[in-house]
């Protein structure tokens, strides 16, 4: 079973994450970073899905130097190989786009009989890669699975929705997304580390995928940022004293700030 | 005036609130045409006339209903050609997305995620607002491509009612084999789980050495919204409530919606907890408590009098 | 930010008399148990605390006359020149930090029967046995004073406070509290009876405090200040001396009143002999638990006044200062678990304070006259000795080393933790459980003991703040995933458990008689870890000596169960006597109606009975439940394991195997901490199996100073 996982090298979620000034882009040079922890899951379902059976784990990932950092985890939780396409023309892609370069990265990989994903980036929060690409490769999506396994030609998981659990199935091959509640990631041992150093990672330009500059990049992106506000530092609000009100203002307030 | 899509978020027929905000919505932008998959028509009309709905695609296929989000792409792009839509508005669920990036792939569109809010854009076209980074940035953008397709979050709206004429037309989509991949074979109705999940909650209501080990005001109180309950240290160390409560430097780090702090003082190990929460209410005794320095608001005085009448007074508007 | 602005008050100066103090942190005379005898270690301790920030420093209760002397308590004394010079270099390393330096003088006359004070006889108010010495009141008397031992003894005061002077101090505090100093005697009517004008009424009573204090401000003058560590309040009976006390609503203000003009400071505490009472453990005391009896004090001087109660944290600190309780933060127990609190204040690394836990075993140290041990600073007491520096880590020659340790304890974390400090290139820390803390997870859930956390949550913040240490928890290894690690080190802190059956130390006969209670036989781990269910009647056999049977206990009766706790020592819990919290642990379980059958021990156990055995014959207790609190044993079979297997160490790249805490031998969690510190401390070492011998100040024929190195074994020509 050959799988192909995505994975997404992002800022860490502790250091401040700001925006760029020249291009309203999001800074994600400045900051430390790290593999998205949600991808942590995809990873290690992949690996569980290989070392019951046969097969092979590659990692891709689309991003600037840094982002190899992300590959290289999942190499040393025991990922089989890596392919880190890079391109400064990549820079200030949307989803659109980046789906387009991944989709072409997985084409040249090889048709995997499963795309595993994590549930969402930690950072631009837009989840809609997994389906674009989907749609891209046509492929059939199963999302948000915290419970998944491989029957022959088809796949199936539960997914735990806010007001049902459902039972999905799905013919191979197909794009699944899965929760953090579906496995427990392995740490790499000293000797995952070592043995990471070892393992090929091949790096592709645009070009290699036959994909044009035109199609990614800010210029191409099909919606853009007018504008963005920082939320100003927190300043003191309003105090009351409680002359017999103050539990009736208090739901007021939440009222007006719509939390109820 | 040109058509706007509003796809239909409804249960058996019952239109959820999603849906006349998204109509609303779609009424500063164009003309309403909302997009009903499922045979529960009839319930459904009268909801989405008084929100004003001109139009109503209903879709009864059995492919569209029975497999998942790949034919609901399909059939909206089928609609979008033939109507030349202005935009198409999706509820911002799970399944609401993956429907909008598949949509937008297939009619070469840009896609909006999760806005709070969408205008008329100068000039056409349309504006979107968006809020990102856990809260911390407010995001305006808009749709260089295509037909705009956004999908919009709960309570971005206040629904107005205006009467449409939910005009019915029967539409057939043509859905692809491709499209038929995944369906859903068993659907097993979910047990109220209880409170959520402390540092998945939107809102935390955390309770402290003010409240001398009698946590249910705040318990009460939380339910009311919702929420999650927390516990200072102090009253984990107490005994009062478990460690896997405790929201502080040393417990959990909570950054959600809503954080209201009863009977803490905030001391420095428990604000660096809690402080990145969008907005903070604290009910204390004491006026000089350092919690009040975070404020959005806050109350001086006992929580044993303000939990109660505030809880009252939530369940109250929520009728 | 403005949050922060908030602890600027703590760093306001402060005058003292002539001096001027930098900040409000004021650290409290306390024995460490080095005395004057030991210098290095004496200074070596106080001047961390000056370079931690401490404003005011003060050593610990001194002696000022050998008929006084506390031998065998290493206290500190200052009869002689020798005591100057010894005294004056602790002084100067407290200045060289920049803080005033300070020293307790007492006069402390009822200092029982086993001191060294061959020919020399204490004389105290009154020929009555003093506390220390009621066992053996054989032994115990004072001698009489009159009129010129009056005199004679307060001159003792002036020439004791004029080597002070010599030797530097900036500070003289009189000791008139804990009833550990005549100038209490002399004060409280529980203990002066006289008849002459130094007994009786009030001012009769605070004539000798008054006319010492006059003498001696007379003889140093006005450059060095003055001032009184005052008892406000003695207590109530049983943990205190009652009616016939000193009170805080009595005559404390009175007092104050009174002496006001002869004293430059007050520094107040409560309790009297049982001083445990000022020194409360997390069990019975939070932070600022002496307000009630202090709190009210300050009004009645116009000099700057200290008080101690647990302050831990920054915030408390603020609140007591601007609510005018006090002028300076008096602390000895914060200072020792964080010598660097109040650095650590100043420079907003708050998260960085390593918070006292409560526990005492610095106060039992000093009770069973030994040198301080602190159980979250494993470098209290050892910073001359082992020249161990709270803060600052030397790079570990061997630091091109990855270093597995398994078992995230308390022997675990902090051996990672100073690994990790030490740039140990990568360390991981596993466990097996889904959280980090080990043992420290159970044990504190019982009650009184929720405090300990703080062990887990320090280490366990510090832990993440180091680059080249990786927790990972939810993972069991085996000793051939160990070996396959990929570690050049393996540090094994895999610690301990309580037998279900043992041999029972006192008589040295097996128990396994219990495993006849099947089912009902409990181990703590049973109950705290597993949620095993107790019955309604309960008995606790407990060889264990300390806090886990009596804790057990006081769970049990809240949770209305009928409790017996049997132990074949003289009484339950007899640890808790070094650590002060007997008499309260005590009245807390007579009031929750546990049965304490101590001197007798089990012999026989059938289902739903135990046989009871002691010097008064044998009884048989039915029970639902036995809790056995017994022998712990270690953690040792995969240490064996991986060392019979030493030859395949070479073709995996490892090169050494250690093992740390409780898994060695099942200590103190102090000592568990200690063991995984002292390990990253020695890594780089030739054999860090074999602790480095630490400096011994002792006197040796044809020393050199070379022999008062860390790490040196005396070697001497023969």
């Amino acid at each position: 079973m050959n799988i192909v996982v995505c994975v997404k090298y992002v800022p860490d979620a502790q250091s401040d994450r700001t925006f760029n000034e020249s291009d309203n882009t999001t800074d994600r040079v400045g900051v430390d970073g790290l593999l998205s922890e949600l991808d942590e899951y995809a990873v290690e379902e992949a690996l569980k899905l290989v070392e019951a059976g046969e097969g092979e784990v590659t990692v891709v990932t689309v991003g600037p130097d840094q982002a190899a950092d992300a590959l290289k985890k999942a190499l040393q939780m025991g990922a089989d190989k890596a392919v880190h396409v890079k391109d400064d023309a990549i820079h200030g892609s949307d989803a659109v786009a980046t789906s387009l370069v991944l989709a072409e990265a997985i084409k040249k990989i090889g048709s995997p009989d499963l795309v595993i994903t994590g549930m969402a980036s930690t950072d631009g929060t837009m989840s809609v890669v997994p389906a674009m690409l989907a749609e891209r490769l046509g492929l059939p999506q199963v999302t948000f699975a915290s419970e998944l396994s491989i029957d022959g030609s088809t796949v199936t998981i539960r997914r735990d929705g806010d007001a049902a659990s459902e039972t999905i199935v799905a013919t191979l091959p197909a794009l699944v997304s899965v929760t953090d509640q579906i496995n427990e990631p392995r740490f790499p041992s000293f000797k995952g580390i070592m043995a990471a150093k070892k393992k090929p990672v091949e790096e592709w330009a645009l070009a290699d995928l036959g994909v044009d500059a035109s199609q990614v990049g800010l210029e191409a992106a099909w919606s853009k940022v007018e504008s963005f506000t920082k939320r100003p530092p927190r300043e003191q609000g309003q105090i009351v004293t409680d002359d017999g009100d103050g539990g009736t203002k208090l739901a007021e307030f939440l009222y007006a700030q719509k939390f109820v | 005036m040109a058509e706007v899509l509003v796809l239909v978020d409804h249960a058996n027929g019952t239109v959820r609130k999603t849906t006349s905000e998204l109509l609303t919505i779609a009424r500063r932008l164009g003309e309403p045409s909302a997009v009903f998959v499922g045979d529960e028509f009839d319930a459904a009309k009268e909801t989405l006339a008084k929100f004003g709905a001109e139009k109503v695609y209903r879709v009864e296929n059995a492919d569209v209903t029975d497999y998942l989000v790949a034919p609901q792409a399909e059939l909206l792009a089928q609609l979008v050609e033939k109507t030349s839509a202005a935009a198409v508005l999706i509820p911002s669920n799970s399944a609401g997305k993956e429907i909008a990036a598949r949509l937008a792939i297939k009619t070469d569109s840009g896609l909006i995620t999760d806005a709070v809010d969408v205008q008329a854009g100068d000039g056409g076209g349309v504006a979107t607002t968006q809020s990102v980074f856990a809260g911390s940035f407010s995001v305006k953008s808009t749709v260089t491509k295509g037909t705009p397709i956004v999908t919009v979050k709960p309570n971005s709206a206040t629904p107005e009612e205006a009467a449409g004429a939910a005009a019915d037309e029967a539409f057939e989509p043509t859905i692809s084999e491709g499209a038929k991949g995944a369906k859903v074979t068993e659907s097993k109705p979910k047990e109220a789980t209880g409170r959520p999940e402390l540092t998945e909650a939107a809102i935390v209501v955390s309770g402290g050495r003010g409240t001398g080990g009698d946590f249910s005001p705040v318990e009460t109180f939380a339910d009311s919204l919702g929420a999650a309950v927390g516990a200072s240290r102090a009253a984990v160390d107490a005994g009062w409530y478990p460690h896997t409560s405790q929201v502080g430097q040393t417990g959990k780090q909570v950054s959600p919606q809503l954080y209201v702090a009863c009977g803490i003082s905030g001391a420095i190990q428990h604000r660096a907890g809690m402080q990145t929460s969008k907005t903070i209410i604290a009910i204390n005794k004491d006026e000089e408590a350092p919690i009040f320095e975070l404020v959005d608001f806050g109350v001086v005085g006992d929580l044993f009098k303000v939990l109660p009448q505030a809880t009252e007074a939530v369940n109250a508007s929520k009728g | 930010m403005s949050l922060d602005r908030r602890y600027g008050v703590l760093f306001e100066p402060v005058r003292i008399g002539p001096h001027t103090a930098r900040n409000r942190f004021w650290q409290t005379p306390h024995a460490i148990g080095y005395g004057t005898d030991n210098p290095g270690s004496q200074g070596a301790y106080r001047a961390t605390k000056a370079e931690g920030g401490w404003g005011v420093v003060f050593t610990e209760a001194t002696s000022i006359a050998p008929e006084v002397d506390k031998t065998p308590a290493p206290l500190s004394r200052l009869w002689d020149q020798g005591d100057v010079r010894n005294l004056r270099h602790v002084v100067e390393s407290i200045h060289e930090h920049g803080a005033l330096a300070g020293i307790e003088l007492e006069y402390h006359s009822s200092i029982g029967y086993m001191t060294e004070g061959r020919g020399l006889n204490a004389r105290g108010v009154v020929p009555v046995a003093g506390q220390s010495g009621l066992p053996v009141g054989y032994a115990a008397t004072c001698a009489d004073m009159d009129l010129e031992d009056i005199h004679e003894i307060q001159d003792l005061h002036v020439e004791a406070a004029l080597r002070a002077v010599d030797a530097g101090f900036d500070l003289l505090t009189f000791h008139c509290g804990h009833a550990a100093s005549l100038l209490a005697h002399f004060l409280i009517p529980y203990y002066n009876t006289r008849t002459d004008e130094y007994g009786g009424s009030f001012e009769n009573r605070a004539r000798f405090t008054r006319e010492t204090l006059t003498k001696v401000r007379a003889a140093v003058g006005p450059g060095v200040a003055v001032g009184l560590r005052f008892g406000a309040d003695t207590l109530d009976d049983l943990v205190g001396i009652g009616e016939r006390g000193m009170h805080a609503d009595g005559e404390a203000p009175l007092f104050i009143e009174h002496l006001d003009d002869l004293v430059d400071y007050w520094d107040l505490v409560i309790g009297a002999y049982d001083w445990g009472q000022d020194a409360q453990s997390s069990r019975t005391a939070s932070e600022n638990h002496e307000k009630p009896y202090v709190g009210h004090l300050k009004k009645h001087t116009t000099k700057p006044v200290v008080n101690v109660g647990r302050f831990n944290s920054p915030d408390t600190m603020v609140d007591v200062i601007r609510a005018q309780q006090c002028d300076f933060i008096g602390a000895a127990r914060a200072s020792i678990s964080d010598p660097f609190l109040p650095e650590k204040v100043r420079t907003g690394r708050i998260d960085d304070i390593r918070e006292c836990i409560g526990c005492n075993i610095c106060v039992s140290r000093d009770m069973g006259t030994n040198r301080i041990q602190c159980t979250q600073n494993a470098t209290s007491g050892e910073e001359f000795r082992r020249g161990w520096h709270p803060e600052l880590f030397t790079k570990a020659a061997n630091a091109d080393n990855d270093v597995l340790v398994v078992g995230a304890g308390p022997a675990g974390m902090e051996c990672a933790m100073v690994l990790g400090r030490r740039g140990m290139r990568n360390v991981h820390l596993v466990d097996a459980e889904p959280v980090i803390g080990g043992s420290l997870n159970w044990i504190t859930r019982l009650p009184g003991r929720q405090e300990w956390r703080r062990l887990i949550e320090y280490r366990e913040h510090q832990l993440a703040k180091l680059d080249n240490v990786t927790t990972i928890l939810n993972t069991e290894l085996t000793a051939d995933e160990i070996l396959d690690y990929g570690a050049s080190i393996i540090v094994l802190a895999v610690g301990s458990h309580y037998e279900r059956a043992d041999v029972n130390p006192f008589g040295r006969r097996p128990t396994d008689f219990l495993a006849a209670l099947g089912e009902s036989l409990l181990t703590p781990e049973d109950v705290l870890v597993h949620g095993k269910p107790v019955g309604d009647s309960v008995v606790i056999f407990d060889t264990d000596g300390y806090f886990v049977g009596p804790g057990l206990a006081e769970l049990f009766a809240k949770q209305g169960r009928h409790v017996r706790i049997v132990t074949p020592a003289e009484t339950v819990g007899h640890y808790t006597k070094m650590t002060m919290e007997y008499t309260r642990l005590r009245a807390d379980l007579r009031r929750l109606g546990v049965e304490v059958i101590p001197q007798t021990t089990i012999t026989a156990a059938e289902a739903g009975t135990v046989t009871l055995s002691s010097a008064d014959g044998t009884q048989i207790l039915s029970t639902d439940s036995v809790v056995h609190v017994g022998q712990r044993v270690a953690h040792d079979s995969l240490y064996r394991q991986l060392r019979s297997r030493r030859s395949e160490w070479g073709e995996m790249d490892v090169t050494a195997i250690y093992q740390v805490g409780d898994c060695v031998r099942p200590n103190f969690i102090a000592d568990a901490i200690f063991s995984g510190h002292r390990l990253a401390r020695e890594i780089d070492q030739p054999d860090p199996t074999r602790q480095l011998p630490f400096v011994r100040e002792r006197r040796i024929i044809l020393g050199t100073e070379d022999d008062f190195q860390v790490g040196a074994r005396a070697t001497q020509p023969r």
